[in-house]
């Protein structure tokens, strides 16, 4: 009587396995991230890897049936990647029909505040030269409307904005006045403000057209009062005051934060943190100091190296976990966009993590003097001297000439990160963005060298910070992935 | 400053060049190919604000130029497929 063949004898014959496309780049010294052609990962070995490019992975062992289910490969058993991974790069890329939906109307650059790291050059109160007229806001309000995005998000910017408060009142209302002549947009408004002009007026105001407000919080009083210096020094308090009024009569959730990391708050991330949860925030934004207006003009930006910085959110994310694994619920922003990016396919709107880059597409900016940036960076490096991405004036540019211009179709199309070195073959690049702005700011090129860009060095160490808890932490891993899915 | 030698009939010049590329943050590389083509010479000059261990890059060099064949091998296989996907990708954008 003959004897059965072995199970490796039939898996031979039906061998063969067809590779599709795929990027990798190493975790660490031992794992490898692979990340299909719609930016599915999935963490290996470097042996399982080299056996998978030279086909000699066996087709019933683990690895080989989770790269087949996640698109890495097809063979006799099915090919259905083929029709679902077009579906799933087109989801990714769901936003950029509707185009712009945030527009930024900078009505002041004065401000009552002298914080050294001001990425703004802001103005001191009295200059009313750099308060925005209605005659240029009109003419903003009237290039907004042909956005075709059916959501309009209007964020007042400055300076502080609440020194020119009659002219938000004027926006709002005329925003509100156009948008139901004709069309169906959903309009939203934001203040961004350090709240230190609140007054009974400007809270009932915001209560009635339902504006939300962002402020800034940099910590506890002694580093926030020491990192946005005012006359009187007493910008925490009015933050906080600011915080209380608005939540008493538009709820907890009308405020958010944001903080800004200077040297002074490198080695106090928990007390960050503690302070936002205190206030009873649910999230804190861990952000590094960008490289514009006065924050380079006071070498700001200099003080502390992306190294010292990344020491800082790695800390201040894994403090967050811990909150998180005791039962609060408190989510680090950045971390939650990255997160969205890895675990789904959903587009993100934040500028920087965006290609094509955000610039123009996610966001634009409407200056005090009419002059139209791609971005908020853009505006900032605009009053340093440079208008490399000033796309028009609004007075005198109409739509196309401002949204199809050199300066902005050029940035976009030269700094798509598919077709730049090292992005093209890095497996996190789906996760990614482009900034053109950065890049043109630090190296003098929208692309930039990657191997000397501290965007990319942040990036893909968060990325991997983030994938490798995923990956050795059960809780933590399932911490993350709720934050993607809120 | 460290050289090294690759024999053209395992790693091709662009690989070679897409290698080094990651580590100019680190070091500058001089990058010739020999008068018969058998190979290629990577001379690697440090940065002054490199701190590493100039072996240790070389080590990791050697590392990102088997990736670099991997990438390339993958990359010519896949191009057919990917242009199918792509292809499927963008035929169907419109707005409703």
């Amino acid at each position: 009587m003959g004897g059965f063949q072995p199970i490796s004898f039939y898996s031979k014959l039906n061998a063969g396995y067809k590779l599709l496309p795929f990027r990798f780049t190493a975790l660490d010294n031992t794992r490898i991230v692979m990340t299909n052609i719609a930016g599915e990962f999935y963490i290996t070995t470097r042996t399982i890897l080299t056996d998978l490019v030279h086909h000699r992975l066996d087709e019933s062992s683990q690895p080989y049936v989770q790269l087949r289910m996640r698109g890495f490969l097809v063979d006799s058993k099915t090919g259905v990647a083929l029709d679902t991974l077009p579906i799933k790069i087109r989801s990714r890329l769901a936003n950029l029909p509707d185009f712009t939906a945030l527009h930024l109307f900078v009505v002041t650059l004065r401000c009552d505040h002298s914080c050294p790291y001001c990425q703004v050059s802001r103005q001191s109160e009295s200059k009313l030269d750099f308060d925005m007229t209605r005659e240029i806001a009109d003419a903003s309000i009237e290039m907004m409307f042909k956005s075709p995005s059916p959501i309009l998000k209007i964020e007042f910017q400055g300076g502080e904005p609440l020194l020119n408060f009659p002219l938000i009142k004027y926006i709002v209302e005329k925003c509100k006045a156009k948008n139901s002549e004709n069309s169906v947009r959903t309009l939203s408004f934001v203040i961004t403000t350090n709240l230190a002009l609140v007054n009974d007026d400007i809270v009932n105001f915001c209560k009635l057209h339902k504006i939300d407000i962002s402020t800034s919080l940099d910590g506890p009083e002694d580093l926030h009062n020491a990192n946005r210096p005012r006359p009187g020094n007493n910008s925490y308090q009015l933050t906080f005051d600011g915080i209380d009024k608005f939540r008493k009569v538009m709820g907890r959730n009308s405020v958010s934060a944001l903080m800004t990391t200077t040297n002074r708050s490198l080695p106090r991330v928990k007390e960050i943190i503690d302070e936002y949860v205190k206030l009873g925030f649910n999230n804190i934004f861990l952000r590094a100091l960008s490289p514009h207006g006065f924050a380079i003009k006071t070498k700001a930006y200099q003080k502390y190296k992306t190294e010292e910085w990344l020491d800082f959110y790695k800390e201040g994310l894994l403090y967050i976990i811990d909150l998180n694994k005791k039962g609060f619920h408190f989510v680090e922003s950045y971390a939650q966009i990255i997160l969205r990016k890895i675990l789904t396919f959903e587009p993100t709107s934040y500028v920087d993590l965006m290609s094509p880059a955000g610039a123009g597409i996610a966001a634009v900016v409407y200056n005090y003097d009419g002059d139209v940036y791609a971005s908020d960076e853009s505006r900032m490096l605009a009053e340093t001297g440079d208008k490399r991405f000033k796309l028009g004036n609004v007075l005198t540019d109409g739509y196309t000439d401002v949204f199809l211009g050199k300066n902005l179709l050029d940035a976009l199309e030269e700094s798509f990160a598919k077709s730049n070195p090292l992005c093209e073959e890095c497996a996190f690049e789906d996760y990614c963005g482009s900034d053109p702005i950065y890049h043109y700011a630090t190296q003098g090129d929208v692309v930039g060298h990657k191997a000397l860009s501290a965007f990319c060095t942040k990036n893909i160490t968060i990325f991997r910070f983030l994938l490798s808890l995923m990956d050795e932490d059960r809780e933590a891993s399932k911490i993350l992935r709720k934050w993607a899915l809120r | 400053m460290k050289s090294i030698s690759l024999d053209t009939r395992v790693y091709k010049i662009d690989d070679v060049h897409r290698a080094v590329y990651k580590f100019a943050d680190r070091v500058s590389a001089e990058i010739a190919i020999s008068k018969d083509n058998s190979f290629i010479s990577v001379q690697l000059s440090p940065l002054p604000r490199f701190r590493g261990d100039l072996d240790v890059l070389v080590q990791e060099l050697n590392i990102e130029l088997t990736d670099q064949t991997l990438r390339r091998i993958v990359k010519e296989e896949t191009e057919a497929v990917r242009n199918v996907i792509l292809a499927h990708t963008f035929s169907q954008v419109a707005r409703g």
